[in-house]
């Protein structure tokens, strides 16, 4: 009870202190914009998807368009026949697309620097050029979005640090900590009720703001267990601050050795060693220049098609060996051509080779990092709020496994239907969008 | 006001526990160096390779169509310059791999943000982190009670009576505390030096110095800043905090926040819409793989006519090198156009920003930091305009091979030799030299000057008000 | 409040710092109801006393209880029944007089009516006009008188009082004693280190000399006069 007297005291102090006001109120501006920021991102992709559906079904339409009138594709492009499955499948328009969650509206993460949307073709790989990020300043990338995460994960720690620096030093200081100890009898109980005061005060900040951002992008309806993941995350970090800042206000005496080793512990945290890790990952593994990708998307891929046809065939029947038996492997001529529209197939097995070993690099890449975070805890925490906005490596890892596994899918039916002799009509063309646009 | 330096410098001196933290920090401030100059060795090497190996695959081309070749195309890597081991700028972001082909302008990509999960918000351990970051800090803490120290002691009494002027004082705090702030820059600078002496010319040492100076002045702001709030407030906390509160702003908050209001205030294009404006005009020009192109034909009738025959047939040359070459050329004015209205926004954004030094000096250091060691984003577009350049050379090299090496119209087979294919020289990157770039980091230069005068004025009149007792 | 034989009792304490001896060997006794005075000058070891009832310093041998309780080992029990007034009373200086009162008042988990608090403070000589302005403003006689309205709201059974009137002025000091002899006549036992010799033979019911650690001489205030009291002290500390 008389915890619990301390810790609604602790509100009159808090308000009669105006540095301590105005840093939460300006957390809260930063809170709020950062999570406008994130809406913005999050409607934007959600805009640009948009646009692009419409864009590619606008594109379908004439394609359709031509069963429909008997054409074999456009006229200024008579080389162009769609009613063979591999100009049809080419052009079935098959986007995939990395949706955005509304959790987003909480962590930019690592949004934007990668692709969210991607033609997948049965020649495309996940790491093209077109998987980069959108277009956007380097130097605002570099200097980061002030995102609702960043709010909480670095300027949390000050905000605390703001509302807990002087409670107990500013009593030692001015001489009346005895006349408080008789008082209270329990030193530590008061200081844990004022503790916990702020503590709280923050925690039911950050539940509003993470209500609002819900708000914003409808987290609710659509990624309500993200809301509960981020409350419990927070919390957890919230906690972790409170914890150290507690220690040092009970083994310090005065409110400037409180001050200074509160930002010391935050620059330790926030800074020095999440820049020593990023430092040492970097001469540890440096970044991947891509050689082998390049190899493989070149000079493997002409020896690929350099070789003899008796060999590709011999390669794509140990792949597909139902082709063996198939109509077309029974012609001649029809035999060349499919070979050759086939050969993709093997191209985009060289190409997984050579994503798997770039892919086992980000791999280790990323297992040191985590190694770390037993002693890197800003960085732990920021990456869990990324993986809940599911804008961390791993969601966009995900986003490249799955176009992987559409190209396959996407090889899997040309080469069936190439090598069947299949001829498109609209209805196979319009049963090429289901099969191929939607991962199995 | 020597004496006074010297009296703190003396006093500062006795500070066993500020000689532990400056001689642990300058062990960091060494580390960092240490650690960027070996970063930036292994990324050369990497690079150094990487572009090896590629030369050699170009060089190895016994016999290719020279078209083909534009499309088998060449790989440049974005090189790391001497002075980003200091303050890596904009570079972990940007891409670092930029594929050079025919038809195509590819966009830089693979940087090494993408290769891994998020690690450090504020960028890695370089000397420009500690420098931006940590040691204003220290010279807060040094210079929070310089002056309310004096006045809570009586000493302030005392040194006015023995006729110390209130504005020489604070003058001289500041400077006490300044020099400590150059003296850790200087350690950076002359461990950097002497780790890269055979690299020093006179570019480095002009960029270094320009460096040296934007950090010199921010130092200064934050010094006298500090003393002012010392001699202006009686209590010695009420100054710390009100620095802290600042310093979050000035580095934390405010550059934030601004960026991403600079680019709400001139938005850039989707990737989307920007490939397809760039398409749309694009499809407005010669077609080089479709021989029924109008504009194609319009082509061809003027290159009948210049060489006076009736049919491509009859052309000593092969007139599919010339009509790639001028898709290219039209392709060429499409990305000028694009590329550079984009560049033109992102000046936009640069410029607005850099008038955020107004408000806050830490942009300007920032932008000098990045500027000066060249690793902020005009140095990043200057490399991509001059990748475009080689690319346009590199193409039409091989277009004019392909039109005059002694093939004829729809001669696909014919193949240049390996001597061709090594006499297309390599990508060589020329750094920019300061004197093109330097007037781009004035603008921050003077906002530094302009914050120092400001401050400096801000001591005069500050010591004048000042309350002895 | 629970009912007990409240009692001060100090035996055969001793306390050093480094060479300095602080106490010798001191034993003290406050009956209930009794106000004892410690006099001495600057170091003779009053606040090192108070400090021992407080439990914030153990002694180095000896016993130091509170209704027989060790104020050392059991502080958290004896403080308690402990109304403390130190020599400079700081509070929080952007909370009035009546919101410190309340505050510390909560903090021993009492709970007052505005109209109660204001009582409190008016009985301590705090006008009332000076309750609701922030204790930033008050001078340390006003602020003082808030520290007593604080020990007098805790309704306590043992005062431990150092320097209690420093800052006061005649009439304040004189409330303070009334106060003093009121609360001690309701039975609390009260122990106040001072230098004021008039105010001590005045309030007091026993006093107690102390010289370098040492209590050198304990007599009944009723024994002597205030010029008596003087003179002894005086030759005290003289030798």
């Amino acid at each position: 009870m008389k915890g619990f007297n301390i810790f609604l005291y602790e509100w009159k102090h808090f308000i009669r202190s105006p540095f301590k006001v105005v840093a939460l109120l300006l957390f809260v501006l930063a809170g709020v914009y950062g999570l406008h920021n994130g809406a913005s991102l999050y409607n934007e992709q959600m805009a640009n998807l948009e646009k692009i559906k419409e864009r590619s079904e606008q594109d379908r339409q004439q394609y359709i368009s031509y069963y429909e009138e008997g054409k074999k594709g456009p006229d200024n492009r008579p080389w162009i026949d769609m009613t063979t499955p591999f100009w049809s499948i080419w052009y079935s328009n098959t986007y995939h697309f990395k949706t955005p969650s509304p959790a987003m509206v909480y962590s930019i993460g690592q949004a934007e620097q990668y692709g969210f949307y991607k033609r997948v073709t049965f020649r495309a790989s996940p790491y093209d050029p077109d998987m980069t990020n959108e277009i956007a300043n380097p130097e605002r990338l570099q200097t980061g979005t002030l995102d609702f995460a960043f709010a909480l994960v670095f300027l949390l720690p000050l905000l605390l640090l703001i509302l807990l620096y002087n409670i107990k030093g500013m009593e030692t200081e001015q001489g009346f900590m005895p006349l408080i100890e008789v008082q209270t009898a329990s030193k530590s109980n008061w200081l844990l009720s004022r503790v916990t005061f702020y503590g709280a005060l923050v925690f039911g900040v950050i539940m509003l703001l993470l209500a609002y951002g819900a708000m914003l992008t409808g987290v609710f309806a659509l990624a309500s267990q993200a809301f509960g993941q981020m409350v419990l995350l927070a919390l957890f970090y919230l906690l972790f601050w409170l914890v150290i800042y507690s220690v040092i206000l009970v083994k310090g005496k005065s409110i400037l050795g409180n001050t200074l080793t509160m930002v010391g512990v935050w620059l330790l945290f926030a800074f020095i060693i999440p820049a020593t890790v990023h430092q040492w990952v970097s001469i540890e593994k440096p970044t991947n220049l891509m050689t082998d990708f390049i190899d493989a998307t070149r000079d493997e891929r002409i020896e690929l098609y350099e070789q003899s046809d008796s060999v590709i065939m011999a390669q794509l029947k140990a792949m597909f060996p139902e082709i063996k038996n198939s109509p077309v492997a029974q012609d001649s001529i029809k035999k060349k051509v499919a070979m050759s529209e086939s050969t993709t197939a093997l191209f985009n097995e060289l190409m997984k080779k050579s994503i798997a070993k770039v892919e086992e690099e980000h791999q280790e890449r990323n297992t040191l990092v985590a190694s770390t975070f037993w002693f890197n805890p800003v960085s732990f925490f920021q990456n869990r709020f990324n993986y809940v906005a599911q804008t961390h490596f791993a969601n966009y890892q995900e986003y490249r496994a799955q176009i992987q596994q559409l190209i396959d899918q996407q090889i899997k039916v040309l080469v069936q239907d190439v090598w069947n002799g299949v001829e498109v009509d609209k209805d196979r063309y319009l049963e090429y969008g289901d099969k191929i646009a939607n991962i199995d | 006001m020597w004496q006074i330096i010297k009296n703190e410098w003396q006093f500062l001196g006795r500070s066993r526990m500020l000689l532990g933290i400056s001689f642990a920090f300058l062990l960091i401030l060494v580390l960092a160096v240490f650690l960027g100059s070996q970063q930036k060795q292994k990324q050369s090497e990497a690079y150094q390779t990487a572009q090896k190996h590629l030369r050699q695959q170009w060089e190895n081309i016994d016999a290719m169509n020279p078209h083909s070749a534009a499309h088998y195309g060449t790989y440049v890597f974005k090189p790391t310059s001497l002075l980003s081991s200091l303050d890596e700028g904009v570079n972990s972001i940007t891409g670092n791999v930029l594929r050079v082909e025919g038809h195509v302008q590819n966009e830089i990509v693979h940087s090494e943000a993408s290769q891994m999960q998020a690690i450090s918000k504020f960028g890695k351990l370089k000397s420009s982190l500690l420098l931006q970051y940590i040691v204003p800090l220290l010279l807060i803490f040094l210079a929070f009670h310089s002056v309310s120290s004096e006045k809570q002691s009586g000493r302030l009494k005392l040194l006015v009576l023995q006729g110390a002027k209130p504005f020489q004082l604070v003058l001289a705090k500041t400077l006490s505390v300044w020099v400590y702030g150059i003296a850790l820059l200087a350690v950076v600078v002359l461990v950097y030096g002497l780790m890269n002496l055979q690299y020093l010319n006179g570019e480095v040492l002009g960029r270094t110095a320009f460096f040296f100076l934007s950090y010199a002045l921010y130092y200064f702001v934050v010094s006298g800043l500090t003393v002012f709030f010392s001699a202006r407030w009686q209590n010695a906390t009420v100054a710390l905090t009100s620095m802290l509160g600042i310093w979050i702003l000035w580095t934390v908050f405010l550059p934030n926040m601004l960026m991403s209001s600079v680019e709400k205030w001139h938005p850039l294009p989707s990737r989307n819409e920007f490939q397809a404006a760039m398409k749309e005009d694009r499809s407005k020009g010669i077609d080089g793989h479709n021989p029924s192109d109008e504009r194609g034909k319009a082509l061809e009738k003027a290159t009948l006519a210049k060489y006076g025959v009736d049919s491509i047939s009859q052309l000593e040359i092969n007139f599919d090198g010339l009509r790639m070459q001028a898709d290219e050329e039209y392709g060429n004015q499409v990305w000028d156009k694009h590329f550079g209205n984009l560049r033109e926004v992102l000046g936009k954004q640069k410029q607005t920003y850099q008038i955020g030094g107004l408000l806050n000096p830490f942009i300007s250091l920032q932008n000098a930091s990045m500027g000066f060691t060249g690793s902020d984003n005009l140095h990043h577009q200057a490399f991509l305009v001059q990748v475009e350049h080689y690319r346009r050379g590199f193409i039409k090299t091989l277009n004019d091979e392909h039109a005059f090496g002694g093939s004829k119209t729809g001669d696909w087979g014919w193949k240049a030799n390996n001597d061709f294919f090594k006499s297309v020289p390599d990508y060589q990157y020329q750094p920019a030299a300061l004197a093109t770039v330097l007037p781009n980091y004035i603008y921050d230069l003077g906002l530094l000057f302009f914050w120092a005068i400001g401050i400096s004025f801000f001591l005069f009149f500050g010591a004048k008000k000042m309350s002895i007792a | 409040m629970e009912n007990f034989y409240a009692m001060l009792k100090a035996t055969n304490i001793s306390k050093s710092y480094g060479n300095s001896h602080a106490l010798k060997d001191l034993n003290l006794t406050v009956q209930s109801g009794e106000i004892y005075s410690l006099l001495g000058a600057n170091g003779a070891g009053k606040s090192t006393t108070i400090n021992m009832f407080l439990g914030f310093t153990e002694p180095d041998s000896g016993t130091v209880t509170i209704a027989e309780k060790d104020a050392t080992k059991q502080a958290a029990e004896t403080r308690k029944f402990i109304g403390y007034i130190p020599e400079n009373v700081n509070l929080y200086p952007y909370l009035s007089g009546i919101e410190n009162l309340d505050y510390f008042c909560r903090l021993a988990g009492l709970k007052y009516s505005t109209g109660e608090l204001q009582d409190f403070l008016t009985t301590c000589g705090l006008q009332s006009e000076a309750h609701k302005k922030k204790v930033s403003g008050y001078s340390k006689g006003m602020r003082q008188k808030v520290g007593i309205a604080i020990a007098y709201a805790k309704k306590a059974k043992v005062y431990l009082l150092d320097e209690p009137a420093s800052g006061l002025d005649p009439l304040a000091s004189n409330e303070l004693s009334e106060l003093l002899r009121k609360l001690a006549k309701e039975g609390a036992s009260i122990l106040m280190a001072t230098h004021d010799i008039f105010r001590a033979r005045e309030v007091c019911d026993r006093i107690g000399i102390l010289k370098q650690g040492n209590l050198v001489k304990e007599l009944k205030s009723e024994e002597v006069t205030a010029n008596e009291l003087e003179q002894l002290y005086l030759e005290y500390m003289k030798n």
